[in-house]
């Protein structure tokens, strides 16, 4: 096992993968931006290096000083937690360069996944369901032509795309110019790669994903399923494990997909594979590959009893995976709410300051995964996630009235947060019944409370 | 305070105490002692700041100017760094090895040296002071 892992990251995630190697007996090296200095990760590490000033491009994603940290603080691996560089081949093959050991899958596999429309291609080929859709497009007329054989809706998107952007949806020809346009522009902004495709959109589609794992000997599993269909445009607002739409028989088969599009990446370590679900026809069709730990990780560690990040560390390390598909049990039901620093008021405006009063409920069931202490500075150079409140119960309603008593027990002053929409989401009938999809907040909710 | 105060003994006991509880630096002075400890650890292992310090910075006085590391790598001075000596503006004083590169440190004024704070060799963060210059000649060649 290592013996010191330096994290490349900042907030939950950072505290999250110290918590892990502190429980394993690995010494950590938290790197900070000099307006991180005094968060928890970094007064929690066993050593801390500034790597640059508060712009993420100059501290968070500056390869250079986090390798010299890493090096003069003699780390022998680095965990990138999610986002940052996380999925960046360029960064896995400079560790390697620097025999520093990259916690996560290769270059090969993070490039594989990371162009969409490769990975789309690759699927195919290795006989995964995908939606119809283009390959990359030059222009605005492809769509055109590919709408008018599929039929409206449909849907543009970035083949560096994820996180929802570059994403449009366009519903008949005369919007698809502008919308094209708009993804287009994003997708150069955000990713510095404006290359578009257009799939087929499906309509009241739920998100499903699969947790999968795999070693350096070729074994891989997967996890069950998240369904995160509850979704602000296309952002994830909360998950839930098991989804009350899979029967057993469709979890084995989403499962047994996604273990298949692992491998056909050769993929190692912790990845989730998304899915549209479509329940009428009880069809799966593949999205995309994320190639890192995701924020929504914790409802499948409750569900089934593991800890991923820990497996993260032992599989880096060269370890065989702890589990065969046979040993992983799902019981109970597990809820996380994804509460940021915005204010739904607002349009869901991002909102800074300093956190002046701080409650964290307990009780059986809970577990809230954040950096806040009382006194915290909410920054605006970076992600608004405050804090991940995810309740654990026997089945979906003990799990809902934990949720609901929990987040009416919480206190968060000093900024303006997403803890009374949640509240609000968690009485909602569609909600309650799981009738949901990927655009329920903006259709169903939204017509119940007013904008969102 | 014992009359033992400022023995060599005290001192000793003094210093167990500050590593005992990770105090990296501590300042006194009595009727006829003044005296700074200071802890000999690696700046990246010295203790984080509380969350609950009321957000202390290292003050600058409008006669003192620190020159600061831009960058993470081990310190090397290129030059004889003795306090007292005359720094000119733009002189290069030393560099940052980091990983694949070296970067200059390179004196942003003029000014006399008034205390090293870093040893040749050690690792040095962004953002961490290094020299403290007097500013007091900064604007002589206008």
């Amino acid at each position: 096992m290592f013996k010191k892992v330096l994290i490349a990251n900042r907030g939950e995630i950072a505290l999250r993968v110290i918590r892990a190697c502190k429980e394993l007996g690995i010494a950590t090296v938290a790197i900070h931006s000099d307006v991180d200095r005094e968060t928890l990760p970094v007064l929690t590490a066993d050593e801390r290096v500034c790597v640059g000033p508060a712009p993420a491009s100059r501290s968070y994603l500056n390869i250079p000083q986090i390798l010299s940290a890493a090096v003069l603080t003699e780390a022998e691996a680095i965990h990138p937690g999610y986002g940052f560089l996380a999925e960046r081949a360029e960064f896995v093959e400079i560790c390697g360069e620097h025999g520093l050991t990259f916690i996560g899958p290769s270059a090969h596999s993070i490039r594989m996944m990371g162009d969409k429309s490769v990975a789309r291609k690759t699927m195919i080929e290795s006989g995964v369901p995908v939606l119809p859709g283009t390959g990359d497009i030059a222009d605005v007329k492809a769509a055109a032509e590919f709408g008018e054989e599929h039929g409206y809706p449909v849907m543009i998107k970035a083949a560096a795309g994820g996180g929802g952007k570059g994403m449009r949806v366009a519903h008949d020809a005369s919007e698809l110019g502008r919308l094209f346009d708009q993804a287009r522009n994003e997708a150069e902004s955000a990713f510095g790669d404006g290359r578009i495709y257009v799939e087929k959109f499906l309509a009241r589609a739920r998100h499903i994903e699969f947790q999968v794992f795999a070693d350096k000997f070729g074994n891989v599993v997967h996890l069950g399923e998240r369904d995160c269909s509850v979704q602000r445009r296309n952002q994830k607002l909360i998950e839930e494990c098991p989804s009350l739409v899979l029967p057993e028989e469709k979890r084995a088969e989403g499962g047994r997909i996604a273990v298949e599009a692992a491998k056909a990446c050769q993929y190692e370590g912790a990845g989730t594979v998304e899915f549209l679900y479509d329940e009428k026809s009880a069809k799966f069709y593949f999205l995309e590959m994320n190639t890192r730990i995701q924020v929504e990780h914790p409802v499948t560690e409750e569900v089934c009893g593991v800890d991923l990040v820990k497996e993260q560390l032992r599989v880096a390390a060269g370890e065989k995976l702890s589990w065969t598909q046979d040993q992983i049990r799902m019981t109970g039901h597990a809820i996380e709410c994804r509460i940021n620093a915005e204010n739904p008021d607002e349009g869901f405006a991002p909102s800074v300051g300093t956190i002046s009063r701080l409650h964290f409920p307990g009780g059986p069931g809970v577990r809230i995964d954040s950096f806040l202490t009382s006194g915290s500075k909410v920054q605006p150079f970076y992600d608004s996630l405050l804090a991940k409140v995810i309740t654990y119960g026997a089945d979906r309603d003990e799990a809902l009235a934990r949720m609901r008593r929990v987040l009416d027990e919480m206190i968060v002053e000093g900024v303006s947060t997403t803890t009374n929409f949640h509240r609000r989401l968690l009485d909602n009938a569609f909600f309650l019944r799981g009738d949901i999809h990927t655009t329920f907040v903006e259709t169903e909710f939204r017509g119940a409370v007013g904008a969102v | 305070m014992t009359e033992n105060v400022g023995n060599l003994d005290w001192v000793r006991r003094l210093a167990t105490t500050l590593k005992d509880h990770q105090i990296y630096q501590l300042s006194m002075e009595t009727e006829d002692v003044s005296l700074t400890l200071k802890a000999r650890v690696s700046s990246f292992q010295a203790p984080a700041p509380s969350v609950v310090d009321p957000g202390e910075q290292e003050v600058e006085e409008a006669d003192v100017a620190l020159i600061r590391s831009e960058n993470v790598g081990i310190f090397r001075s290129t030059v004889m760094l003795s306090p007292g000596t005359l720094i000119k503006k733009g002189e290069k004083l030393g560099v940052v090895e980091s990983v694949s590169l070296r970067h200059d440190l390179v004196s942003d004024r003029t000014g006399q040296l008034l205390e090293v704070l870093t040893t040749d060799g050690d690792p040095v963060e962004y953002g961490q002071p290094l020299l403290v210059l007097s500013s007091e000649e900064r604007d002589t060649s206008v």
